[in-house]
């Protein structure tokens, strides 16, 4: 339980940023990729230097979990020709909606009716491809950071 | 007050994110991965006797978040209104609706087919140092990029 509530917590902040940093405003999405607006692709740069500095950090000090006193680790993620497949689709529908899945929840949270239709696409849309995954028989991928078509077979 | 209602800026935004995605790998070796999230919600939905596991509540989370910073700058509004893409398309709720739900469905296939989306392999699996993030947020990014010039630039749409 206790995983689950800081899980929750760190949503709430991260949910929070999105609003913050107008990751919920299709005109920031749209203009950072018409490249006209330089923010997102800096704030992307920052936190991943961010990211990369804290992970090697934790990793080099030896440091284990807070809440199981594991190691620090991650699983490792190979090139794959579904990472480059999904990723065409993907970007395509981030530059129609001018939304990703984070900000599609924040925008939803601030009383948006509109990104109910995009949420509603978005869910059907994995819904789709954990159904394909499983008919094609897909091998099971290591996924970095979640969203494995694969994750939840038997 | 005033400096959360301004965007925030860019160097402290990026900073933040990535305590988040460093938190959450310190807590429990979680990955930040907001499709991961959303397909948790979707498991948990589809089967909710099977109780909500921690991505659930990180997807709930993010709702919360987003209407705790609009509540706080008192920008909190239910309305059909979509700034940026209503001066685009017009206003009109029936194409805004196909525009969006499709867009959705390309988003959410996509991401989850290429085992993440911008939180997942852009922050995360790059700050992990992971090829196979290097090449999907390199895809998507140039992806997103061309189709937004061909539909949104001067001359698209």
């Amino acid at each position: 339980m206790r995983k689950r509530v800081i899980a929750g917590l760190f949503g709430v902040g991260f949910g929070f940023w999105l609003a913050w940093t107008r990751m919920t405003d299709f005109d920031q999405i749209v203009g950072a990729l018409l490249l006209q607006r330089a923010y997102l692709w800096l704030m992307f740069a920052t936190g991943v230097f961010t990211t990369i500095v804290g992970l090697q950090l934790l990793q080099r000090a030896g440091a284990v979990t807070l809440l199981r006193h594991e190691p620090v680790s991650w699983p490792s993620v190979p090139p794959q020709r579904r990472h480059v497949v999904g990723s065409l689709l993907f970007g395509t529908g981030w530059a129609l909606a001018g939304a990703c899945p984070g900000p599609i929840a924040a925008q939803v949270g601030a009383g948006r009716l509109s990104s109910l239709f995009t949420l509603a696409g978005l869910l059907a849309g994995i819904a789709l491809a954990d159904a394909w995954a499983r008919r094609t028989a897909q091998p099971r991928v290591a996924s970095p950071c979640a969203g494995e078509a694969t994750e939840n077979l038997a | 007050m005033s400096f959360i209602a301004r965007v925030c800026p860019w160097p402290l935004a990026g900073l933040l994110v990535g305590l988040v995605a460093v938190g959450l790998q310190w807590v429990d070796n979680l990955p930040l991965g907001a499709t991961g999230a959303a397909g948790g919600f979707l498991e948990w939905a589809r089967r909710p006797a099977a109780g909500a596991g921690w991505r659930t509540f990180f997807f709930v989370g993010m709702l919360l978040g987003g209407c705790l910073y609009a509540l706080l700058t008192h920008s909190f509004r239910i309305s059909w209104a979509y700034p940026g893409l209503d001066a685009r398309l017009g206003g009109a709720l029936a194409p805004k609706a196909a525009l969006l739900l499709a867009g959705g469905l390309l988003i959410g296939f996509g991401a989850r087919w290429a085992g993440g989306c911008t939180s997942g392999h852009g922050i995360c699996g790059i700050g992990r140092l992971q090829a196979g993030s290097l090449l999907a947020t390199t895809t998507f990014v140039v992806a997103a990029v061309v189709v937004a010039h061909l539909v949104w630039g001067t001359g698209g749409l």
